[in-house]
């Protein structure tokens, strides 16, 4: 299994989320995400594989909200989780878009996440540790 | 003709809730008179296109049980239904540029997420104008 690169997460991420919801993350060390929601989604076609997101639940209902409008008050556990589902979806499509091959997403899933999980690739956009983690496996050798 | 007939209907399909309501804010943003509808998915959208027939049609691809392309071959099959103009939003760009055709040419654009209020409002803003224009031109001509 290979992966995609930390650079090329980084800058998808940061597009993805200042386009949606004005935020701007940054990278930070490895470490356990608190309270974190986990997506995964899997995609087929030349390649195949797998990307997987963990975020903070309360930094999903942040991002949802200012990604519809709301206070954050007013978004609800279902409205982070729907989020957090959407921006793995959206993340997966742009990741594998500069890849240049025809993929095919599947729908995006909840997953189970052990919550002391070290996660490698971590980024924060309240700059108060790790609140997202990312990460996109291949499943077969490429280049 | 009356005042509610210039209702703009916009039917938006997605199955994610997070998603229609996004799309149901921007539309309300770009013009406040348009009417939104929503579906989950393609066979909802059907069942609500056969019974409002909607202006226009915003619609997501990757849904379960009956996905966007299946509403789109819903949609190109009837011969009542297939003028009704779609615009398709989808986390897939391969399909936004050209990857695997729309079996429906009343596709007029392909946006990919996460989509700009701009872009919706760049393709919502002529089908306004051509409602508001016929519709004055009905009021005219009565």
């Amino acid at each position: 299994m290979n992966g995609i690169a930390a650079a090329t997460l980084s800058s998808t991420l940061s597009n993805v989320l200042s386009e949606m919801c004005f935020a701007d993350p940054e990278r930070v060390p490895p470490g356990p995400i608190e309270n974190a929601l986990c997506v995964g989604i899997r995609f087929t076609g030349a390649s195949g594989g797998n990307l997987r997101l963990a975020i903070s639940a309360g930094t999903a209902k942040q991002l949802a909200a200012d990604f519809l409008g709301l206070e954050a008050v007013d978004a609800t556990e279902e409205v982070a989780q729907s989020f957090s589902l959407e921006l793995a979806n959206i993340l997966c499509g742009s990741i594998l878009a500069s890849t240049g091959e025809r993929l095919h997403l599947a729908l995006p899933s909840a997953e189970s996440i052990r919550q002391d999980e070290v996660h490698p690739f971590c980024w924060t956009v309240s700059g108060a540790g790790p609140e997202i983690a990312l990460g996109l496996t291949f499943e077969s050798s490429r280049g | 003709m009356t005042r509610k007939d210039n209702v703009f209907k916009t039917l938006v399909v997605d199955d994610s809730p997070l998603m229609r309501q996004f799309v149901a804010r921007t539309l309300s943003i770009i013009d406040g008179s348009v009417h939104v509808l929503h579906a989950a998915n393609g066979r909802e959208a059907m069942d609500v296109t056969q019974s409002i027939r909607p202006d226009l049609i915003i619609t997501d691809l990757n849904m379960p049980e009956s996905n966007g392309d299946d509403l789109l071959d819903s949609l190109a099959a009837s011969k009542s239904l297939c003028q009704i103009p779609v615009i398709v939003l989808t986390a897939e760009g391969e399909r936004c540029r050209g990857g695997k055709p729309f079996r429906h040419e009343g596709v007029i654009a392909c946006l990919q997420k996460p989509v700009r209020p701009e872009e919706l409002r760049e393709h919502i803003a002529p089908l306004l104008r051509r409602r508001a224009d016929d519709h004055h031109a009905a009021r005219l001509s009565q």
